[in-house]
């Protein structure tokens, strides 16, 4: 088993004997001093323990422990249809999806409290699906279609701020615009 | 049946009628105080917006002094990006291509959207529920969730700060309930005063810089003749049409807005020029589609926070005849 594993069934208080057993080698080793700390700030978002005037520093670490987990969070999106209770109940026999991949898991069984149907978060428009290949098609350089893409998001984005209609902030798509992943 | 029962159900029917339309009537009044409060209050928070398979964590600084918007959003995760609102002049700097976009627009581009539909107009086309109350970034919330009547629109989910109205958290949702984008605070602060050099922009250094200011003189063209929308859906109306110029182009584009009140499409035309090679296809950023096609030498683009297959449906209905 890797340290991350390890780390991430102690994290979640689901670690094995030898698991603790493995702490002082963990302890001593700065990534996975690293990995601990990152698992556990997650652990706290996920669980509301974050005080409530966290600040820029404190995002600051949330947005460097997500970008850090990012590739994780791909293979979750697919864990996603699991049971919603796994994340709290399965001992650590699934790996590193028990602790640091489950408390991101967790966090997408979260946020879908309220949903019907909480397998299907985070994927697309299932409406989307019906386009066809060639519909995807740009002659434009990937450069050129961000910025002409943009300039209508702007604009779009600017009359929806007008008409006051409540929902995202306005430029949050415009920010968070992931052209690569768009196309 | 006896007379006494019938009297019951009946009792017991139109309590239910009245309670549902007070539900109704209590949720149509919250989203109406969001729309005041999102533009009226001092904010200041960090929040994470999740979309596809992408979490992104953003900061947000919102402040209102003397009936003018000061805004500055910024990623705190991926690519470094940062939108800056000052009055009617937004600034978008995207970090990774070092390049700067400044649009600035006039007044009069928003006739017609300055407020939105009285919420009694949308619930011919969306039916409003009260949810049970929430928490979110440690603060208690009301929940209502939107439905549209028809399936060519999203539902939203909405978790309103019981003290300020303030949007805490929003969720996107198709017509089969998946969540298609979602924003929520990790951490609020309401009605505080806020610094002014929190509003300003922190990414410096060399940009391509691309900046459309221009005057009404400048961007008066005329409208593209025979130009014809074709289908728009049930419940959206025209709320807005005019000439403009985009940042980095000087071709004329025509911007038609339509609103059904909640959700909103735009239409943009212009004219192909040999130096504008062509966008076609469609892109998708959370819950905003957009699709691009030719047609008689015009690029038409429609974007809208509705589903794709009705973003398509519109964009195929244009015609420049």
């Amino acid at each position: 088993m890797q340290n991350f594993e390890r780390i991430s069934a102690l994290v979640d208080s689901a670690g094995s004997d030898a698991d603790r057993a493995a702490l002082p080698a963990i302890c001593d080793d700065p990534a996975a001093r690293q990995t601990w700390a990152r698992y556990q700030l997650i652990g706290d978002l996920i669980r509301d323990n974050v005080p409530s005037s966290a600040g820029v520093e404190f995002a600051a670490r949330v947005a460097a422990a997500i970008t850090e987990q990012k590739p994780l969070l791909a293979s979750i999106v697919t864990l996603a249809p699991q049971p919603r209770t796994r994340r709290w109940s399965t001992p650590a026999t699934t790996g590193f999806a028990v602790a640091a991949s489950a408390a991101m898991l967790g966090l997408f069984v979260w946020f879908s409290a309220y949903m019907t149907e909480p397998k299907a978060l985070a994927t697309a428009d299932p409406s989307n699906t019906e386009m066809g290949a060639e519909d995807r098609v740009s002659s434009l350089s990937e450069a050129d279609y961000k910025r002409r893409i943009n300039g209508y998001l702007v604009n779009f984005n600017e009359q929806r701020r007008a008409s006051s209609a409540p929902g995202a902030p306005p430029y949050v798509r415009l920010v968070g615009f992931d052209p690569a992943g768009s196309r | 049946m006896t007379k006494a029962v019938m009297h019951g159900l009946c009792l017991w029917s139109l309590l239910g009628m009245t309670w549902a339309a007070q539900a109704a009537a209590d949720a149509e009044t919250l989203v109406n105080q969001v729309t005041q409060a999102t533009k009226n209050l001092n904010y200041e928070g960090t929040f994470v917006y999740t979309h596809e398979t992408n979490i992104d964590a953003m900061l947000i600084v919102h402040k209102v002094e003397n009936s003018t918007e000061y805004e500055r959003l910024i990623s705190l995760s991926g690519p470094t990006r940062e939108v800056t609102r000052d009055g009617d002049r937004v600034t978008c700097v995207f970090g990774e291509d070092r390049y700067l976009m400044v649009e600035k627009r006039r007044p009069e581009d928003f006739i017609g959207l300055a407020l939105s539909e009285p919420v009694k107009k949308i619930s011919e086309y969306y039916s409003f529920k009260l949810l049970p109350d929430d928490r979110v970034a440690e603060r208690p919330t009301k929940v209502i969730r939107i439905t549209p009547v028809t399936a060519d629109r999203y539902s939203y989910q909405l978790w309103i700060d019981s003290i300020t109205n303030l949007l805490l958290k929003s969720t996107v949702l198709s017509n089969t309930g998946a969540v298609l984008e979602q924003v929520m605070f990790t951490a609020v602060e309401i009605g505080k005063p806020i610094d002014a050099t929190k509003l300003r922009a922190s990414l410096g250094g060399d940009f391509k810089s691309v900046t459309n200011t221009s005057s009404r003189a400048e961007t008066d063209h005329k409208s593209i003749e025979n130009l014809k929308v074709g289908w728009i859906p049930h419940g959206f109306a025209l709320k807005n049409s005019y000439v403009q110029r985009m940042a980095d182009s000087h071709i004329p584009v025509q911007h038609l807005v339509y609103s059904d009140g909640l959700a909103m499409v735009s239409v943009f035309v212009e004219a192909l020029t040999s130096g504008s090679p062509p966008l076609k296809g469609y892109s998708s950023m959370g819950a905003i589609n957009a699709f691009s096609r030719i047609n008689a030498r015009h690029q038409i683009t429609v974007v809208g926070e509705i589903p794709q297959t009705t973003v398509r449906k519109i964009a195929a209905s244009v015609v420049v005849q």
